[in-house]
């Protein structure tokens, strides 16, 4: 909150002591960051719901996939079309940091996939490489990219380690281990490059009554819990004839709590309407939100939908704030839905300069 | 085939391809994982087999598909081929009528 709002809060409740203010001057600041069409990082203060500022990021648009510094200063991006990672000081749109992926010889793309070390001191994304030859390009073997963040703006990959393909969203756990979104979820030292299994998927062993899941991690906005949600679905056979008609529908949730590099999974909705990301709320994990073409509310450990709110149009993703009270809906269009918590009900709304596309919501939060 | 002899390295490579041993399995992306998931709304029909949950309205899942190569079949793919498709169009919302077409032959 700027020091000019508290003043005025202060005015309006009249008797607000100087003990209180100052503490309300000193309270957390809380961003809501964003990346529109055609290529801008914006800042929204979250106390007032209104652009604080707006970032130019260099290059074409690069799907919109932010990573936050611990201290949550700094953003780092994908930009054009996710080849080049740049660095935001979010308080003043510096830019701190500029790596270049690709080269003349071999084209990398990093699909949403970029994080933050827990220290602050390397970033990491998955380079999916293209070697380009003469007569033709050649795939190569996708790998987890390290570069030190003091390198600033030539930046250039201080350590590479093998990875799987179909990786996309990644997150850091505050042990420092990359946890990696793919067929599986797993998680990889950035020293050494060991990998381990988090949570299986593609080569779960449910038996031959549950189809494989159909897993999603496009986005992942679990900051305000610190967490990793990946949803997937899948379904219950009630025979090995794999009637589609019959089974039980299921949305599932791989699920890794960043603290401790834990995760749970299981099977936690029943399949009735799409639902492209989950977020929970702060004061109760179990109560989980998603957003579609409806912003939905759920209690997982009673596998319960509790409220399901229609909106105007597709909405890719979400966030919520710190004290759980406001829904903040996004992606695709040019605006972003605020939303009551407790009622899903609408209480108003953040007009962009452009379309957010497949753009991460993510919530900063600066800690004075 | 048989009668033809592969004169370099590159038709050597399409004569081993065409070899039905050497042709790999062809595996279902059953666990697709963030592009085309199989019960992610499409253009045509969404999961459940009707319209309801696919994105609505077509403007405001353009450049979601666009952008991450998501369907490059049915919307330019921003991020390799047509980089410049919606470069003057910041709001597909207000100004999807200026995201023309793509004809191979330039016209």
């Amino acid at each position: 909150m700027k020091l000019k709002n508290v003043l005025k809060s202060a005015g309006v409740l009249g008797a607000v002591g100087l003990g209180s203010l100052a503490s309300q001057a000193m309270a957390d600041q809380e961003f809501l960051l964003t990346i529109t069409r055609p290529n801008q990082l914006h800042v929204i203060d979250m106390s007032s719901n209104t652009i604080a500022r707006t970032c130019d990021i260099p290059g074409p648009f690069g799907t919109g996939s932010i990573a936050l510094s611990p201290d949550n200063t700094h953003a780092y991006v994908l930009s054009n079309g996710t080849k080049d990672v740049y660095g935001f000081d979010i308080r003043n749109c510096d830019i701190t940091f500029k790596a270049e992926q690709s080269s003349p010889t071999e084209q990398v793309i990093s699909m949403q996939s970029i994080a933050v070390s827990a220290d602050g001191k390397e970033l990491y994304t998955v380079q999916n490489p293209i070697k380009k030859l003469s007569d033709r390009f050649e795939v190569e073997q996708p790998r987890l990219a390290v570069f030190n963040i003091k390198d600033g703006m030539d930046a250039k990959v201080v350590r590479t380690f093998p990875v799987d393909r179909r990786i996309t969203k990644i997150a850091v756990t505050d042990e420092n281990e990359v946890i990696l979104g793919g067929a599986d979820l797993k998680g990889i030292n950035p020293k050494t490059g060991e990998v381990r299994m988090v949570s299986k998927l593609a080569s779960w062993e449910k038996g031959p009554l549950w189809l494989p899941p159909d897993a999603f991690a496009m986005h992942s906005q679990g900051e305000q819990m610190h967490e990793y949600i990946m949803p997937y679905v899948t379904a219950k056979f009630d025979s090995e004839d794999w009637n589609f008609e019959t089974a039980e529908w299921w949305w599932g949730i791989s699920r890794v709590d960043l603290k401790t590099g834990k995760a749970t999974r299981d099977e936690v909705l029943p399949f009735q309407f799409i639902i492209f990301n989950f977020v929970a709320d702060p004061r109760n994990p179990d109560i989980l939100y998603g957003s579609f073409n409806t912003l939905s509310k759920h209690d997982i450990s009673k596998k319960e939908t509790l409220i399901v709110h229609d909106m105007p149009h597709t909405y890719y993703d979400l966030n919520i704030s710190g004290d759980g009270k406001t829904l903040y809906v996004g992606g695709t269009s040019s605006d972003i839905s605020i939303h009551d918590s407790d009622t899903l009900e609408k209480i108003g709304s953040i007009q962009l300069t452009g379309d957010m596309s497949t753009s991460d919501l993510r919530v900063a939060t600066i800690r004075n | 085939m048989k009668h033809l002899k592969s004169l370099n390295k590159k038709a050597q490579l399409i004569n081993q391809a065409v070899s039905p041993e050497e042709v790999e399995d062809v595996v279902a992306m059953q666990t697709v994982v963030g592009c085309t998931a199989t019960t992610d709304p499409g253009w045509e029909l969404d999961p459940f087999g009707g319209l309801g949950s696919l994105c609505q309205p077509m403007e405001s899942d353009l450049y979601g598909c666009a952008d991450a190569c998501w369907w490059p079949a049915q919307v330019p793919d921003t991020m390799h081929t047509y980089p410049d498709w919606g470069k003057d169009v910041a709001k597909a919302n207000e100004d999807w009528r200026k995201l023309d077409g793509i004809f191979e032959d330039g016209e």
